[in-house]
């Protein structure tokens, strides 16, 4: 029982240090020279580096989607000719947003967490302290900006690859052109949709390198040290997408 | 990390070409990587007796450790998709439907998807850390050493654990966002709790059901196969554990979303099959 | 009777690790294996209880040949042969106990036996061989986690003890330890090897401990045996890496050996 105490004492905290986080760099957008070179790196690694992942699974997921909301409009409306409308909305609000962003958790969150927590619990972080270099503009700040830049891209680049297997599924099994398909869509698109997709993609952007940095750097002991880490941030960030997921449904379905 | 050299072929054809079958038969290898190791798992359980309190106490423990991680994320997952079901079907004026529409994608799709994503983190990445720790500190060669099967004490163990307890856990997850999801339903787009409910079994039935466990117990093979077979081979210190847990971690979510083409596919064309064999339709 | 290596071959992809590597451990002797970092010492050690398999050669515990066993006879090899670790390697979800006991309850043990121990004896030999290491019995109930690492690597020792091998392998035991430990470890493995009467093949890169303790040493370079010596032949050794290893030992050595081994060089 103790243990698992000190456990979630230790998610509290490292809770707490991603507010602080958070309002580091809020700080660090107007204040520090961007060091342009490192947000491209990271941009390159995380957002080109995850192109074919994202395409390959998002993809399959469009594959599916289709199909299954077609067989039950078939069942409750007893019409197809809705399926554009409505697989266009969920993919554009939902699909399309929720999937790359819970597989960029483990393809870019945990191999920060596991890349930071290495350079901690092998001293590499408090040997930049003494270079006088701050690990947070070093290791996070970067990481933040090129986070928010490509996940935002890769959203919308998983959109269109979805809405793209959507419309492929719909010609081949229920003959539409691929013509009609965008064109019965059009009158259920609007703006805010867009600018839903955006915000989630910032939103999750920012939860991602900041979860997994905040577990990286609290990261102690060896091996066993930093395998906890990852999978706690891995977790958490997860568990925070979705919810953040739930907010910004509600806001832009209810409230906008 | 991958020990397969890319024939000479292969290297050859860069550029575009190359770009596009890379992540491919990278994918297709560590596919071959798992079915391999899967064998072994399975070897095991048929050569080796006397395993079943060890399981029993996995899934007692993965059990435990997730609850609180699961009930709290099936109610947002059912609280997503509601929202979403409602602002789609209030377009077309036939929020009526919201409740069966809703609980059938929840049952039959996006329940065992989403919960599996959580699944992989809170179990699968715990197991690939907790496996390659014991690989990089030598233990799992020392059992070797002592005269024990690795395979047997340690990974078959794990393995079955998470198979059985996804199903326990997906199952609770479902049930779990469904009520999240009436309870949304209910305060946030003003619907009559019994209403909601009373769509619902248009929709699912025992088919439906199925289709759930069906994919649940797909989901769990592939997280438990992934997380043990990548804790199982990690190398070298600190990194190597940090690597074997985010590769599980993502090749989890990955599979898991092209098994779910595959098994979608496959369940569609049973339930078409004996739809026109037996005359058997079902929700 | 005893460990023998004929011609044995191991490659790591390009890199080749041993290259026809012959030698053979004498009954009751401490024989040491030093070399630099990646010169195939460990490869060697696991060579012995078939964890790793060579390439091509051959290597006989006993008068059986280790590559060509099945399950059965390896598991006989390895109750043999007592691997200790360079980490403690204990199982983390296992107490003190339940890991010094871990090797009396396996097959291979219990099948070398009439009848399988009882819960009574299996206490007795769990005592009587955390006693060989200096430790008692209040441990017992401890997790590897809540207790000193130098503590960690004698239970790790009691382990591989408690099923009476007849050979011990260790792989650098004394990397990583303080020099205070180093010394309680090393006088460890003399005594155990002296009073147990077993043959000990011990990794390491610490010639100081080779000196002290070993009967023989025996030397690896760039994949192949440079040197299998008695301590007194290496002493007098002119090989450059041999003089660098004994270089490194000179100053903590008292005068009269000092001088003895500046003498040769």
């Amino acid at each position: 029982m103790a243990g698992s105490n000190t456990a979630t004492r230790e998610h509290w905290a490292t809770l707490r240090d991603v507010g602080r986080l958070y309002v580091e760099m809020s700080k660090r957008l107007f204040k520090s020279p961007w060091r342009w070179k490192e947000i491209t790196q990271s941009i390159v690694s995380m957002g080109i580096g995850s192109l074919p992942i994202i395409t390959i699974a998002t993809a399959f997921a469009g594959l599916v989607v289709t199909a299954e909301i077609a067989w039950h409009m078939d069942k409750t409306l007893h019409t197809v000719s809705m399926i554009p409308g409505i697989t266009g909305q969920f993919i554009l609000r939902e699909l399309g947003i929720a999937i790359p962003a819970l597989l960029l958790v483990a393809k870019v969150g945990a191999s920060a967490t596991a890349e930071v927590g290495t350079m901690k619990v092998t001293e590499q972080i408090d040997a930049l302290k003494l270079l006088k270099i701050d690990p947070i503009d070093y290791l996070v700040f970067p990481r933040f900006i090129a986070s928010i830049i490509s996940i935002s891209c890769l959203i919308f680049f998983s959109i269109a690859v979805t809405l793209a297997c959507a419309i492929l599924v719909s010609v081949t099994k229920f003959n539409f052109s691929p013509f009609e398909f965008i064109l019965a869509l059009r009158p259920y698109i609007y703006l805010k949709d867009l600018g839903g997709a955006l915000a989630k993609g910032v939103v999750f952007g920012s939860i991602i390198p900041l979860v997994s940095c905040a577990y990286g750097f609290r990261c102690k002991g060896g091996a066993e040290g930093v395998g906890t880490a990852t999978t706690n941030s891995v977790v958490t960030s997860t568990i925070l997408i979705i919810v953040m997921d739930f907010v910004l449904t509600w806001v832009f379905t209810s409230l906008i | 990390m991958s020990s397969v050299k890319s024939s000479p072929s292969l290297q050859g054809a860069s550029g575009l070409a190359g770009a596009l079958l890379g992540p491919i038969t990278h994918t297709l290898h560590e596919v071959g990587g798992l079915v391999l190791f899967l064998k072994l798992i399975l070897k095991t359980a048929l050569t080796t007796r006397g395993n079943t309190p060890a399981i029993l106490e996995q899934v007692l423990s993965i059990c435990s450790r997730s609850l609180a991680t699961v009930v709290f994320a099936g109610t947002f997952v059912g609280a997503i998709i509601v929202l979403q079901f409602n602002a789609v079907l209030l377009v077309y004026d036939a929020q009526i439907f919201l409740g069966g529409l809703n609980t059938s994608a929840i049952v039959r799709e996006i329940g065992p998807l989403m919960i599996t994503f959580i699944l992989a983190g809170k179990i699968g990445a715990f197991t690939a850390a907790e496996l390659g720790t014991m690989r990089v500190t030598e233990q799992i060669d020392a059992v070797e050493c002592l005269g024990t099967n690795p395979v047997q004490y340690l990974v078959l163990p794990r393995f079955i654990g998470i198979v059985i307890s996804s199903l326990i856990l997906l199952a609770l997850g479902i049930m779990i966002s469904m009520l999240g999801s009436t309870f949304v339903a209910t305060f946030l787009c003003g619907m009559n709790p019994l209403q909601y409910m009373s769509t619902i079994t248009r929709f699912v039935g025992v088919w439906t059901l199925f289709c759930g466990a069906a994919k649940s117990l797909v989901y769990g093979l592939i997280v438990g196969g992934v997380a043990c077979q990548k804790g199982y081979t990690a190398r070298g210190g600190a990194r190597g554990v940090g690597t074997a847990v985010t590769q599980a971690a993502l090749y989890m979510s990955l599979f898991v979303i092209l098994a779910n083409y595959i098994t979608s596919n496959s369940l569609n064309w049973i339930h078409d099959f004996l739809g026109a064999a037996l005359g058997w339709v079902d929700g | 009777m005893s460990i023998r290596f004929e011609s044995l071959s191991k490659s790591f992809g390009p890199k080749t690790v041993l290259k026809n590597v012959s030698f053979e451990v004498s009954t009751g002797e401490i024989l040491f294996i030093l070399g630099k970092s990646g010169m195939g010492k460990s490869v060697t050690l696991k060579h012995i209880v078939g964890v790793m398999k060579p390439d091509e050669g051959r290597v006989f515990v006993d008068g059986d040949d280790v590559t060509q066993l099945d399950d059965n006879g390896l598991a006989d090899v390895r109750r043999k042969c007592g691997m200790v670790f360079q980490h403690p390697a204990l199982l983390d979800s296992l107490n003190v106990y339940q890991n010094v006991s871990f090797g009396l309850r396996t097959p291979q043990y219990t099948r070398s036996l009439p009848r399988p121990l009882t819960e009574e004896e299996i206490r007795t030999k769990v005592t009587e061989t955390l006693r060989l290491v200096n430790l008692g019995t209040d441990i017992f109930d401890r997790y590897p986690p809540e207790i000193s690492y130098g503590m960690q690597k004698r239970v790790s020792l009691a382990r591989t003890l408690a099923p009476g091998p007849t050979y011990l392998l260790f792989d650098e035991p004394t990397t990583g330890l303080d020099p205070i430990t180093t010394n309680a470890v090393n006088d460890l493995i003399f005594e155990l090897s002296r009073k147990l009467k077993v043959t000990s093949v011990v990794v390491s890169h610490d010639m100081q401990c080779a000196l002290k303790i070993a009967d023989r040493v025996l030397v690896l370079d760039q994949a192949g045996i440079l040197a299998l010596q008695t301590v007194p032949e290496i002493k007098r050794s002119r090989e450059p890496l041999i003089r660098d290893f004994l270089a490194e030992t000179l100053a903590l050595l008292p005068p009269e050996e000092r001088a003895e081994l500046e003498a040769h060089s």
